[in-house]
C-alpha cells in the first residue's frame, strides 16, 4: 500500500474509532436518563457531541485535503 | 468578566469512568460543543498512579480491596475514597491566560478558600503542590492536572473526612516519605461532610476562575437544552 492510502485509511480508523466512543457515551447517556441521573446523562451526551464533532472535523480536513489535491 | 460554565455534580462515580467522561468532555469543550465545565464527585477506593509514579510508592497490604489505575495526570501516586471532595475543571486555557502554572496556583487558590468558611487555614508549601496545614505540613489536598490543546482534564481532591490511612500505609502517596495526610474534619474538630463543603468549593471556584457557573438540575424538567449559556452556544 502507497503512504497516501495508508494515511487515509488511519484518518478513517480515527473516525471510526470517535464515532464508536460516540455511542459508547450515548448509550451510556440514555440508560442515565432511565434511571433519572440527570447531570450524568447529561455529561455523556455532551461527550457524545464532543467524539460526534472531533469526528466531523477529520472528514471535514480530509474533505478539503482532497480538494486541493483535485485542483492541483 | 465572568464566562458561563457548566457545573455538573455527579454524586459518586468509579474512577474509570469519570476519567473517560472528562476526557470525552474535554474534547466537547475543545470543539466549543459545551464551555468550561466543571466535574464535582466523589469515588469509590482507588489508587490513581500519574505518570511520575515510582513502583516503590505501592506498598498495598494483602487483600486490600482497592482498584489501581494509571492514569496521564502529572505527579505521582494519590488515594481517592468517599469522603473527598474530587473536582474535574475542564477549562479551554486559552480563555483562562494559556500559562498551566498559573492554573495549578489558581486550583490551590480556590482549595484554600474552599477550607477557610470551616476555619481551616490552608496554603501553599514552597516546591510542593497542592495545599497544606503547617506545623507540622500535613497534606490537605492534592492536585494532579493534564493539559491537551490548552484543554485541562483531572483536578483536585480535597479530603473531607476520610480516614487518611490509605495515603500512608497503601502508598507512599505524592512521593512523600513521612508525608502526614488531613481533613477538612479533623482540623475543625467536628464532623463536616462533602455536602457542606461543596458549595464553597463552588463558590470558590466561580471566583478564582471568573466563571458564571450554572448547575444542571439534577431532577427532570429543565431537559438538556434550556439553560442560557447552552442557548447562546446554540444560537451562534
Amino acid at each position: 500500500m502507497n503512504a497516501r492510502l495508508d494515511a487515509d485509511a488511519r484518518l478513517y480508523e480515527a473516525v471510526a474509532e470517535e464515532l464508536e466512543q460516540a455511542a459508547g457515551h450515548a448509550r451510556t447517556a440514555a440508560q442515565h436518563f432511565r434511571d433519572n441521573e440527570i447531570p450524568r446523562a447529561a455529561a455523556h451526551a455532551w461527550a457524545a457531541q464532543g467524539h460526534v464533532l472531533e469526528a466531523q472535523e477529520k472528514l471535514d480536513a480530509q474533505a478539503r485535503e482532497h480538494a486541493r489535491r483535485s485542483q492541483a | 468578566m465572568a464566562t458561563g460554565a457548566y457545573l455538573l455534580q455527579l454524586g459518586t462515580v468509579p474512577y474509570r469512568e469519570a476519567w473517560d467522561l472528562q476526557r470525552s468532555l474535554a474534547g466537547a469543550v475543545s470543539q466549543g460543543a459545551i464551555p468550561d465545565t466543571v466535574v464535582l464527585l466523589e469515588h469509590p477506593p482507588v489508587v490513581t498512579l500519574g505518570r511520575r509514579t515510582d513502583d516503590a510508592e505501592l506498598h498495598l497490604p494483602d487483600g486490600a480491596e482497592v482498584e489501581i489505575v494509571e492514569t496521564d495526570r502529572g505527579g505521582k501516586s494519590t488515594f481517592h475514597g468517599p469522603g473527598q471532595l474530587v473536582c474535574y475543571p475542564i477549562l479551554d486555557l486559552k480563555r483562562h491566560g494559556r500559562d498551566v502554572k498559573q492554573y495549578v496556583r489558581k486550583l490551590e487558590e480556590a482549595l484554600i478558600r474552599a477550607a477557610a468558611p470551616f476555619g481551616v487555614e490552608a496554603e501553599r508549601v514552597e516546591g510542593l503542590t497542592g495545599v497544606w496545614l503547617t506545623r507540622p505540613p500535613r497534606k490537605l489536598a492534592s492536585i494532579g492536572v493534564h493539559v491537551a490543546r490548552w484543554v485541562t482534564t483531572h483536578g483536585y481532591a480535597l479530603n473531607v473526612d476520610l480516614d487518611p490511612a490509605p495515603f500512608t500505609k497503601w502508598i507512599t502517596a505524592c512521593g512523600l516519605e513521612d508525608a502526614m495526610f488531613t481533613t477538612i474534619a479533623r482540623e475543625a474538630g467536628r464532623d463536616v461532610t462533602v455536602d457542606e463543603v461543596r458549595p464553597h468549593a463552588v463558590a470558590a471556584l466561580a471566583e478564582v476562575f471568573e466563571l458564571e457557573l450554572e448547575e444542571l438540575p439534577a431532577d427532570e424538567g429543565a431537559g438538556l437544552w434550556a439553560q442560557p449559556v447552552h442557548a447562546g452556544l446554540a444560537a451562534r
